[in-house]
């Protein structure tokens, strides 16, 4: 699946139309064909790997979901071959530690195949399936704005060196990139919801509103998931204002930006050809850093307002030990984050003609 | 006759009126120039020479409009008809500028960056932006300043590079992909895009080894002689660069300009004390027998406000009145001299610098060399080799597609005597291997094979025991660790700054457990510490590091080297981070401490003139292997070796100019790894024959001066005369 | 080409000596029968062929310091060479992969007897 995936992304007709087709390979294509092939096999193999943790966390967990249903069942009067059916079509008929078990599971898992929600019994990935959109729509807009907001300002704070407005600029970053998710997120709903009734109380909306395009549509889309997403940029673009403020302090300070200088390049031309390209690659190696983190926020974000997402999903799931849905919507996460990290390494081979080993 | 009439009736170039620079920082105002005052013709070549802190980048940057913002400016620089610095527009005052006026500025700049005025800045450095290819980024310049087509930018920028005798392949890759003599080409390349009316060179040589830096030199003479270069302003804190190219030589020392005068008139009778005091720190390979004063002291410290002389501190002939009150420039005919007493030094130059010298007669026998000859060997290398693993050679033989050696040959079969009381010097460009055969001399690093014999007897007599392989932890190694030490090249990176000064001289009796007792090892440092000339010692025991200037710093270094009375000191490099007015007191530190104990000293060094001052013998490494050994005087002046014969000639030297011409010497350093199945030189010499590539040389010459090669002097000779004649 | 096979082979024998290991060392623990050795056996050998295949397919067998001290030592890199490099790194992971599959195979051994 995942390499379905991956050679989509690679071979569609977006990427095709501006790197490959179009401009010469060797130019676009920093890495050549034997390590892009590396790369592929070590995120498939990344991707095998966290479905292991998976597997290992979950039964190392105390509890046992088997005696939960077996306990209803019992109270039920169930025969022994009618339990005996229970824990085989459970998949713990031969123990937590069974290979054959963990077999199954792997082959589940890279189905997709799920299984049946534990409480409500519905089918696994429909439910993971409905909230995807939600989750992608969410920490996609929120990686985009916090880049769009953060570089630039990272790059303006950097040019006002020693001035006022940079010293103003490095202490909010400071103090909002050391505050918590979950207490913005709080301060905001206190502040926003509770007393001025400005967005709404649950974020929740309709797949809808989503899947049919129109202004109105997506005015109330905006309203709705306004505060979450405000949660979650804030903080990532205060991180990504300081590390890029931070890089581009340490490149303008290079040689080659004074003899740009004395090139007569205009200061544009500086800050953006010259400087922001250098260090935009302290940046991304961060990047994939940061996007766990913005993961991980999402999570608690979804939780806090409502927000229909895998988060959400899973933070119940875990707590009612669901483990099928659990299971899946975690494996989902982890694998969203393996692809995120894939692409986040072209990006800084393209960017840095030195890495190529 | 006429248009140098019309020339002369234009004005000059370049203006430079009452220039002062202050630079704000946290730590007071850094009075960076003061009151400069410059003319420069269309045609000239001029040479700034000062050591670090004399403001002469800081000149550059006036020059050429490139002031941050934290400069506080007063006067002006007037380029044709342009002020293109002054109090208004430059430093400090850009800061609080609204946008519009801004816009203005920067577009009249922008027609004299580049198109008037260039700069080749340090290519060996980063002066490249390393994330596009060479060629992108010399063709900015066209795209910043014509409005010519993409083509014909392509063909121009293929033309440029031909210019500077590049390869017109490097456009297409990146800095990183170049060496450091290569990258100085392109830079030279994109200086002359737009044919500027004045080029500005900020030591356009540094960090280059000896022979790419002769080719630079070269390059420019040649590109002035062609007419690609109009007007030229070189700086170099190294004389010996500015001496080969400028007509014009500026002396600058603490935000002054001290001397100005034709280059010929300043070498031969400067009329400033610094002038003649700096001349007297060049070692120089052409001077004979002459000791080397140095100037005592450090460097001014530019914040303070001084009423007098900025080097009145440091000149040894200095009166009352130099400290109380500032001089002035004063013009003696064409020149200009920055002293009170200029006017008396130009009537007769020699009776005043020799009459009012006031100290250093005292060393002047430190050169006096004692027949050394008739000393006991103190140590024996025998075919010592040091081979350094590749630690991938695992690897290296699974990807052995680059290469099948798994050696880094870094010494290679070296045999050598050292005498007690010697000084030999070990010259190589870097990578050369020197640095780890003096370490393996020590023992600092294993020997791969070979015998290192050292002399262990107290009297007369000889008491060799090899300590090749000896371990650690035995008796006699310990007994070898007593008798040697160590001086670094960075005297920032080498001590602790952490430790007091008395600490960290006193760092090897704690090592060695020589004495527990704590007044005793203080008296032992306050004795140290004197003997390398940081008077009075209580003054220095007490600081940290960070409180001393570099010069300081060495000696301290120095002192914690000899605190035990080595029998062998290994010096990497010591003056090689040094200012050139402290070069020359540091190393007669070493040849006073040499007479007075009797010290044998390693002196590893990539500059062959210091050497040659210092040293008795000479051994030139190249590639691990030892190519070439004699005393130092019959090395430089009758180099066998074709590689000496190319490093010999490639010294940009203040005295005297040497035609150095690329065939002396093809390519660049090779390395240790791949090297020839012959002559390991074989790469690189001009004079190379069918037999040198896949036969070992032999040792030629005497005893006291040999050398490995295939050819005796005779045939060489034939070989260039044969070249010469095709 | 023979010192090639030889480090080959030499890179080959470390999982295969952890494999040896796995599986005989705690044979005296289930003889003496405090050890459920065939219950648990298979998964553990079963995650340790993932954990190779992990490993295997992230080193870079040492090309990284190879080509660092080649460059100290002043050695021009060209691209053919990187790419033959990473062709051989490649190489590389698909045998430390297909030693996974051993132990896999290993695993379903055990869990079958």
């Amino acid at each position: 699946m995942l390499i379905i995936i991956l050679r989509y992304i690679f071979t569609s007709k977006f990427f095709s139309k501006f790197y490959i087709q179009n401009l010469p390979l060797g130019k676009w294509v920093k890495m050549n064909i034997y390590l892009l092939a590396r790369k592929i096999i070590q995120a498939i193999v990344l991707a095998v790997l966290m479905a292991v943790i998976v597997y290992v966390v979950y039964r190392l967990m105390p509890g046992n979901p088997a005696e939960l249903f077996l306990f209803g069942a019992k109270h039920y009067g169930a025969t022994p071959a009618q339990m005996n059916a229970l824990l085989s079509e459970l998949g713990l008929s031969g123990g937590k530690w069974n290979l054959m078990n963990f077999l199954i599971y792997m082959k589940d898992m890279f189905t997709f195949n799920f299984g049946y929600d534990y409480i409500r019994g519905e089918p696994v990935w429909e439910i993971i399936n409905y909230a995807m959109p939600y989750t992608l729509l969410l920490l996609g807009t929120a990686l985009a704005l916090s880049f769009i907001i953060g570089i630039p300002l990272g790059i303006v704070t950097s040019w006002v060196r020693g001035k006022k407005s940079e010293a103003f600029s490095i202490t909010i970053s400071l103090i909002l990139n050391s505050i918590p998710f979950f207490i913005l997120g709080v301060i905001l709903y206190i502040y926003l919801v509770s007393f001025y009734h400005i967005f709404p109380v649950t974020s929740g909306f309709s797949t809808y509103y989503l899947y049919h395009f129109s202004w109105p549509n997506f005015e109330f889309v905006l309203y709705k998931m306004a505060l979450p997403l405000i949660t979650l940029v804030v903080i990532e673009a205060a991180a990504h204002v300081l590390t890029m403020r931070a890089a581009m302090v340490s490149t303008l300070g290079e040689d080659y930006i004074l003899t740009a200088r004395a090139k007569g390049v205009s200061e544009a031309g500086i800050m953006f050809r010259h400087a922001a390209r250098n260090a935009m690659i302290p940046v991304t190696t961060r990047m994939a850093l940061e996007f766990a983190g913005l993961t991980g926020g999402a999570v608690i974000v979804e939780i806090l307002f409502s927000w229909p997402g895998i988060g959400h999903i899973l933070y119940y799931a875990t707590l009612m030990e669901d483990y099928a849905l659990s299971e899946g919507a975690l494996f989902l996460i982890s694998l969203i984050t393996i692809i995120a990290y894939v692409l986040i390494d072209y990006i800084h081979a393209w960017l840095d003609p030195r890495i190529r080993v | 006759m006429e248009k140098e009439m019309i020339k002369l009736n234009q004005g000059p170039l370049l203006e430079v009126k009452d220039l002062s620079v202050e630079f704000l920082t946290d730590f007071g105002n850094v009075k960076a120039l003061n009151n400069i005052n410059l003319q420069i013709k269309e045609g000239e070549f001029i040479g700034i020479v000062g050591e670090s802190g004399s403001g002469k980048s800081t000149l550059a940057f006036s020059i050429s409009a490139l002031l941050p913002p934290n400069a506080k400016v007063s006067g002006y620089v007037k380029f044709k008809n342009d002020i293109i610095t002054s109090p208004e527009i430059s430093g400090f005052s850009t800061v609080k500028m609204k946008r519009s006026q801004r816009k203005i500025l920067t577009s009249t700049m922008a027609n004299i960056r580049w198109k008037g005025i260039s700069m080749i800045f340090q290519g060996a450095m980063n002066s490249f932006n390393p994330v596009y290819t060479i060629g992108k980024q010399i063709e900015e310049v066209f795209y910043i300043h014509t409005d010519l087509p993409k083509e014909e930018v392509k063909k121009k920028v293929v033309d440029l590079v031909k210019t500077a005798h590049l390869d017109p392949s490097v456009l297409k890759s990146y800095p990183h992909e170049l060496s450091g003599g290569m990258k100085q080409r392109a830079i030279i390349a994109m200086a002359l895009a737009l044919s500027p009316d004045l080029v500005i060179a900020d030591e356009p040589t540094t960090g280059l080894d000896v022979i790419s830096q002769a080719k630079i030199i070269e390059e420019l003479k040649r590109l002035r002689k062609e007419g690609k270069i109009k007007t030229l302003i070189i700086i170099s804190h190294d004389l010996g660069v500015v001496s080969q190219l400028a007509d014009r030589v500026l002396v600058m020392y603490g935000g002054n300009i001290f001397e100005e005068a034709n280059k010929d008139e300043i070498l031969e009778k400067p009329f400033n004390p610094y002038t003649f005091e700096l001349l007297n720190s060049y070692p120089s390979i052409l001077k004979t027998d002459q000791i080397l004063k140095g100037i005592p002291g450090n460097p001014p410290d530019l914040t303070k406000d001084r009423p007098g002389c900025v080097f009145a501190e440091r000149c040894e002939f200095a009166q009352q009145i130099c400290f109380e009150t500032k001089p002035k420039l004063m013009e003696i005919g064409e020149r200009k001299s920055y002293c009170h007493f200029a006017d008396t030094i130009a009537k007769d130059p020699i009776k005043f610098f020799t009459s009012n010298l006031t100290a250093g007669e005292g060393a002047l026998d430190l050169l006096e060399r004692s027949d050394i000859s008739k000393n006991k060997t103190l140590i024996k290398l025998e075919n010592l080799k040091k081979y350094f693993n590749l630690r991938g050679s695992a690897s290296g033989e699974l990807f052995g597609s680059i290469s099948s050696k798994k050696f880094v040959r870094a010494v290679d079969d070296i045999t050598l005597e050292i005498k007690e009381g010697e000084i030999l010097g070990l010259v190589g460009e870097s990578g050369s291997g020197k640095t780890t055969l003096g370490r393996v001399v020590l023992r600092t690093l294993d020997v791969t094979s070979g015998h290192l014999y050292v002399n262990f007897s107290k009297d007369s007599g000889d008491d060799f025991k090899d300590i090749a392989k000896v371990k650690e932890k035995s008796k006699l190694f310990k007994e070898y660790r007593l008798m040697t030490q160590m001086i670094f090249q960075d005297p920032y990176d080498s001590l602790n700054p952490k430790m007091l000064i008395s600490d960290i001289v006193t760092e090897p009796v704690r090592a060695h457990k020589v004495t527990k007792d704590p007044m005793e090892m203080e008296e032992m440092a306050s004795y140290t510490l004197s003997l390398v000339k940081l008077n009075p010692p209580e003054r220095y025991m007490d600081r940290y590091p960070h409180e001393l200037s570099g010069g300081e710093r060495q000696r301290v270094a120095m002192a914690r080297a000899f605190i035990l009375k080595p029998k062998l000191l290994v010096a990497d490099e010591p003056i090689s981070m040094l200012d050139v007015s402290l070069r020359a007191s540091f190393l007669n530190l070493i040849l006073s401490l040499r007479k007075e104990f009797n010290l044998t000293v390693l002196y590893i060094t990539h500059d062959i003139a210091s050497a040659k001052y210092i040293s008795d013998n000479i051994l030139v490494i190249y590639l691990g292997e030892g190519i070439e050994y004699g005393s130092s005087n019959d090395l430089i002046n009758n180099p066998l070796h074709p590689y000496t014969k190319a490093l010999i000639k490639a010294i940009p030297d203040v005295y005297g100019m040497k035609e150095f011409s690329e065939t002396d010497i093809i390519g660049e350093v090779g390395n240790a790894i791949d090297i020839p199945q012959g002559c390991r030189f074989y790469d690189r010499c001009p004079y190379r024959q069918e037999k040198c590539k896949n036969e070992k040389p032999p040792k030629r010459g005497t005893e006291n001066h040999w050398y490995i090669c295939h050819f005796s002097q005779e045939e060489l000779e034939n070989i260039r005369k044969n070249k010469n004649q095709k | 080409m023979k010192e090639n096979t030889k480090v080959i082979l030499r890179y080959i024998s470390y999982p295969i000596a952890i494999l040896l290991a796995l599986v005989f060392a705690p044979l005296p623990l289930w003889f003496r029968g405090i050890f459920p050795y065939f219950q648990v056996m298979p998964l553990i050998i079963f995650f340790s062929g993932i954990f190779l295949m992990v490993i295997g397919s992230f080193w870079d067998f040492g090309a990284r310091i190879y080509l660092n001290e080649l460059m100290e030592a002043r050695i021009k890199i060209t691209d053919e060479n990187l790419k033959a490099i990473h062709k051989k790194e490649l190489f590389m992971n698909m045998i430390y992969i297909s030693i996974g599959f051993l132990y896999f195979l290993v695993a379903f051994i055990i869990y079958y007897i």
